[in-house]
């Protein structure tokens, strides 16, 4: 009982509470945290939020003498608990996972064309191609240079993905080619691959689609922005 | 609170509940009847980018079922064809090898992702191409259009000559450039209105000529003219004076767009309307529509090459390449590929073309000896020779291209006999290689592709 009177009496802590949270949206755009989580637009957002919860914690420090004590400091104290919580734990989130849950509505993609080399095209890219041009013999025998995360759709074969982003996860679309995997190759979902190989054609529930025949495939760390938008 | 002003807020409070009922009732109402409504077919477009003979986009109001799509929609008469695409927007696609003799009809329905069923629809489409020349009159040469019995229709008057013929990738106009006095050249667009595609039998007709525009005149040495399938038209004029070459594109919408380009000779458009190849001191150079010479989007392709013919709008081209000992080369060009040569000799190259997918390639060879003859090859995008076959007394007329229409798998081009008294038309069969010889007297021919779409069904966009 004593130490929660001490909290009680703790005029200093929304002050503080603010400047950690502010200082933990700023220290999330600055080391990339937010890549994962948010396109990239958006960051200058958070890094301006996090600043003005910085200045307003900072005015509040110069006059906490003269604050009254907090209403409930207890869920003061949940806050920075949550927020020491998001340091500790950086996020991790599981793309396959995540793309195996959602519709593949793709947002109206801008016109793409063959001027455009097959080989500079990323996932992307082919995936929106092969959707406003949705002939699979236009397309088959193009090289093809992609990377992405394996997305394990339950009783499908693995896809190689991306997730495009128009605000962050929370509208995460994904985009996934067919991959003709070979014979000794064992994509692990999540896992990152470049894939480098020519655009074919095959016949899978009496329907041709394009299938990606790899000749090399590579693994790679995850990409500092993983997410497309 | 005065119980009078306390009466007075609940009665507010009990008709907000009432009304946020009602609205939510609203809603849930409005959200059972668009549940129950069936779908809709929005538009349907005659899309030239394709692999097959001839292919249809078909957007509906919702997502749909595409195997249901496919085994219930039907064409008649019968053509091979496949379903491609998801949620809301399709694409039919006639296989390569259909040969399309005569309008179709197609009756689209199908089910939504719900089971709901699509209202049955009829569409009357004619994916042939229709044939556009300059024919030569007593008093001079015109612009006439071949109407599917057989009779011709004039596009523009009697002038003393036309020089170039272009027509416009989505089949909306012909633009040709005339020439009636020395170095008095005249660019003029002839606008027409497809009518390949209807929701009516009787709407199926061949392009309607619309108003006649002049695009460019007065003093001009030459001028050349490249249309891609979305109907833009990139126009090249010149004339005696230093500095008064011009380019532009017109766009659709009659805009014009000038560009800065210093070309060494004439400028193609990417059928798909992405871009433009230039002829340059070094080679061929692809630019984008927005070119900027400065700029890292220039592709080149180095040596002494001549663009021949694109394949459709799938990013294959042929060329034709010459080598410093007088040789000459065709080459297949495979977006991110090297060429590939598919024939190399010494006889002159006339004319070639190729189909959808770049697998076959049609050469026009002309030999010297022993005696002077021209020759037709097929061949396959490895240079096998599939077939060939002479024109007995029949030569590929000066500056003849040869033209594809895949809905007929037909060539057209123009052929002059011996002594270049007659000068035909040629219609020859991209299989077999028979050909067929119009009876007017000709100076340039080439196909007018279909096009239109239908929206919504009440009219037809332009």
């Amino acid at each position: 009982m004593p130490r929660l009177n001490r909290i009680r009496q703790a005029r200093y802590l929304p002050p503080l509470v603010l400047l950690l949270w502010g200082w933990l949206l700023v220290w999330s755009s600055v080391s990339a945290r937010l890549d994962l989580l948010l396109n990239a637009v958006f960051h200058p957002v958070v890094a301006i939020a996090g600043v003005v919860l910085m200045v307003l914690g900072a005015v509040q420090l110069r006059s906490a003498p003269r604050l009254k004590t907090p209403l409930n400091p207890l869920s003061w104290l949940v806050s920075v608990a949550v927020a020491l919580l998001v340091l500790l734990f950086p996020p991790a989130p599981s793309f396959s996972d995540l793309a195996a849950n959602r519709s593949e509505a793709l947002p109206e993609a801008p016109r793409l064309s063959f001027f455009l080399p097959p080989e500079q095209r990323t996932l992307t890219e082919w995936v929106r191609l092969l959707r406003s041009q949705p002939d699979p013999n236009l397309h088959a025998g193009d090289p093809v240079r992609i990377s992405g995360f394996v997305l394990q759709r339950p009783g499908m074969q693995p896809q190689l993905a991306r997730l495009t982003v128009r605000c962050c996860l929370a509208d995460a679309t994904p985009a996934g080619l067919p991959i003709d995997w070979p014979a000794n190759a064992d994509p692990k979902p999540d896992e990152w691959l470049a894939v480098e190989g020519t655009m074919t054609t095959q016949t899978k529930d009496g329907l041709l689609i394009n299938v990606v025949k790899p000749t090399t495939i590579q693994s790679i760390p995850r990409p500092e922005r993983p997410l497309e938008p | 609170m005065s119980s009078k002003g306390f009466g007075s807020s609940t009665g507010k409070v009990r008709l907000l509940s009432v009304a946020l009922i009602g609205l939510g009732l609203v809603a849930l109402v409005q959200q059972q009847i668009l549940l129950r409504r069936p779908p809709r077919l929005r538009s349907v477009a005659i899309q030239s980018i394709r692999s097959g003979a001839a292919a249809l986009d078909v957007r509906f109001s919702r997502s749909m079922n595409r195997k249901s799509v496919a085994e219930n929609s039907r064409l008649v008469p019968h053509q091979p064809h496949q379903w491609f695409g998801q949620q809301n927007q399709f694409r039919l696609l006639l296989d390569p090898g259909a040969l399309i003799r005569s309008p179709q009809r197609l009756v689209l329905a199908g089910d939504d992702q719900r089971g709901l069923a699509l209202p049955n629809r009829s569409l009357w489409w004619d994916p042939r191409s229709t044939l556009v020349a300059v024919v030569v009159e007593k008093e001079g040469e015109q612009l006439k259009l071949r109407r599917r019995d057989g009779s011709w229709l004039p596009l523009s008057s009697v002038e003393q000559r036309i020089l170039q013929l272009e027509p416009l990738g989505n089949g909306e106009g012909v633009a040709f450039v005339t020439d009636n006095d020395p170095s008095q050249l005249e660019v003029l667009l002839r606008k027409l209105t497809p009518r390949a595609i209807s929701d009516q039998a009787q709407g199926l007709a061949e392009p309607l000529p619309a108003a006649i525009q002049s695009l460019a005149s007065g003093s001009l040495l030459f001028a050349h003219l490249s249309s891609n399938q979305r109907g833009e038209l990139l126009v090249q004029v010149g004339g005696i004076e230093v500095g008064s070459d011009r380019t532009w594109i017109r766009s659709v919408d009659a805009k014009r767009r000038d560009l800065n380009l210093e070309v060494a000779g004439a400028i193609r458009l990417l059928p798909d309307g992405s871009g433009m190849v230039v002829p340059s001191y070094n080679g061929l150079d692809l630019l984008p529509m927005n070119p900027d010479r400065q700029g890292n989007s220039l592709q080149s392709l180095p040596g002494s090459r001549e663009l021949k013919s694109f394949c459709s709008g799938s990013g294959r081209a042929v060329l034709l390449r010459n080598w410093p000992d007088y040789r000459r080369s065709i080459e297949l060009v495979i977006p991110g590929q090297i060429p590939r040569q598919v024939w190399l000799g010494e006889a002159g190259v006339m004319a070639a073309a190729c189909d959808n997918r770049g697998e076959k390639i049609w050469i026009v060879l002309r030999n010297a000896s022993p005696t002077l003859r021209d020759e037709l090859l097929l061949l396959n995008s490895s240079g096998s020779v599939l077939k060939r076959r002479f024109f007995p007394k029949w030569y590929l007329a000066s500056g003849a291209v040869l033209d594809v229409d895949p809905a007929t798998n037909r060539l057209l081009t123009v052929m002059t006999d011996g002594d270049g008294a007659k000068r035909r038309a040629a219609l020859i069969d991209g299989d077999s290689l028979e050909f067929e010889l119009l009876k007017p007297q000709v100076v340039l021919a080439r196909w007018l592709p279909s096009g239109g779409e239908l929206d919504e069904f009440s009219k037809v966009r332009r």
